[in-house]
């Protein structure tokens, strides 16, 4: 495992691992939403008082988890870049930023498409909302401080310490509904019981979805931490060889 | 491993804790301004500022919703936590989820009656998803006041 990790922290191991995984993970990706968002969006049953509006909860709901996620995962990625100064790391959490700006995004405007018709308004400056909405404006301020920089080395640096600076926010957004008064509703217990709230009939589709968004996210980071690699080491023997090879299809 | 490595593992962990305990001191010391309702058991405390605009929130008691016989006319209900009752009055037209037994945030103040005077109503959804079978099989069960 530590072994497997460590390979994946040189360059060229990652690219030729991630070139071999993408096919499956496309697969699999295609897979898991096609099942989870034909079946939570035609099949299951409408809510008892939100009737059809609910599904977009099948979108919202995971869109958010990963956009949380993938703070998460930018955070860890800066600090083993400012711990062991692995770079792999710093590709990855540069790949982290325009990703998980799109999820929160997603997560924020589903959420107000619900919001209008279900609550009355399509924004609140309530604990949730504010919360999410401050992890967009993370993940753009990372974004804009990389391209600050002229020298690759002091931006990557300066992300890293503003990205772990920023991951006290996640929680905060996780447990926000627990600590204050929002009007978000908080995290719904999920029952294994039809007969009951939050039943399996609903919240089945919701883990498809959920996986293969999963899926789609990684894509997402493995395809730009690949342009990433290559484009920093584009003075290698082995890019300059690929690079050579993929010339014809150019 | 290395002492440039422990140290920048001390500054990482230093950079983490240092902003967590920050941004806990700030949310610490504006915890009720974050709150975005306070609830009727709040205001019967008198924690609320009198004469000016604010949230309650609660829910809309069973038997206690009067409308008007068009959309967009009065509405009377008394807003609840269990504990204790608000009067609210509103005139304007209601999210499509209110209704008795449902959770709702109002915005407006509270007048020289005792009053609340709402300029805004919003529907609180709860975290609860469910099929009408679902429903109809648990209110055989008997439902609570649970807002």
């Amino acid at each position: 495992m530590w072994q497997w990790l460590f390979k994946l922290s040189s360059p060229k191991w990652f690219y030729t691992i991630s070139g071999q995984l993408m096919p499956w993970l496309a697969a699999l990706t295609t897979l898991l939403l096609g099942i989870g968002l034909v079946w939570g969006l035609a099949f299951t049953p409408p809510d008892y008082q939100m009737g059809e509006n609910y599904r977009i909860a099948y979108i919202h709901v995971p869109a958010a988890s990963i956009a949380m996620g993938c703070y998460y995962m930018m955070a860890c990625m800066a600090a083993a870049f400012l711990i062991w100064r692995i770079k792999m790391a710093d590709m990855v959490a540069k790949a982290c930023a325009p990703v998980g700006m799109t999820f929160t995004a997603l997560a924020l405007f589903t959420g107000s498409v619900w919001g209008i018709p279900t609550w009355g308004t399509w924004w609140i400056w309530d604990a949730r909302l504010t919360s999410t909405l401050i992890m967009l404006f993370l993940f753009i301020g990372v974004m804009a401080l990389r391209s600050a920089y002229d020298s690759e080395a002091a931006g990557s640096k300066a992300c890293a310490v503003l990205s772990l600076v920023g991951v006290v926010n996640v929680p905060i957004i996780k447990y926000s509904v627990e600590w204050w008064n929002t009007l978000h509703q908080g995290a719904s217990s999920l029952s294994l019981s039809n007969t009951s709230a939050n039943p399996p009939e609903i919240w089945l589709p919701a883990f498809f979805v959920g996986f293969g968004l999963l899926g789609f996210y990684l894509i997402a980071i493995i395809l730009r931490t690949r342009n990433e690699i290559l484009i920093r080491e584009r003075r290698t023997d082995w890019v300059v060889d690929i690079l050579n090879t993929n010339k014809g299809f150019s | 491993m290395t002492a440039p490595r422990k140290q920048r593992m001390a500054i990482v962990g230093f950079i983490v804790a240092g902003s967590a305990i920050a941004i806990g001191l700030v949310l610490f010391a504006l915890n009720e301004g974050i709150n975005v309702f306070y609830t009727p058991t709040e205001v019967a405390q008198g924690v609320v500022p009198t004469g000016q605009n604010f949230r309650i929130g609660g829910m809309v008691k069973t038997g206690s919703l009067k409308t008007g016989e068009l959309e967009g006319t009065l509405v009377e209900f008394m807003a609840t936590d269990c504990a204790e009752d608000i009067p609210v009055t509103f005139t304007g037209v209601l999210p499509d989820l209110f209704r008795e037994g449902q959770g709702v945030v109002a915005d407006g103040f509270i007048d020289s009656n005792g009053i609340f005077q709402a300029s805004q109503i919003l529907a609180k959804h709860d975290e609860n998803y469910m099929s009408a079978e679902s429903v109809a099989a648990m209110e055989a069960s008997g439902a609570t006041c649970d807002p």
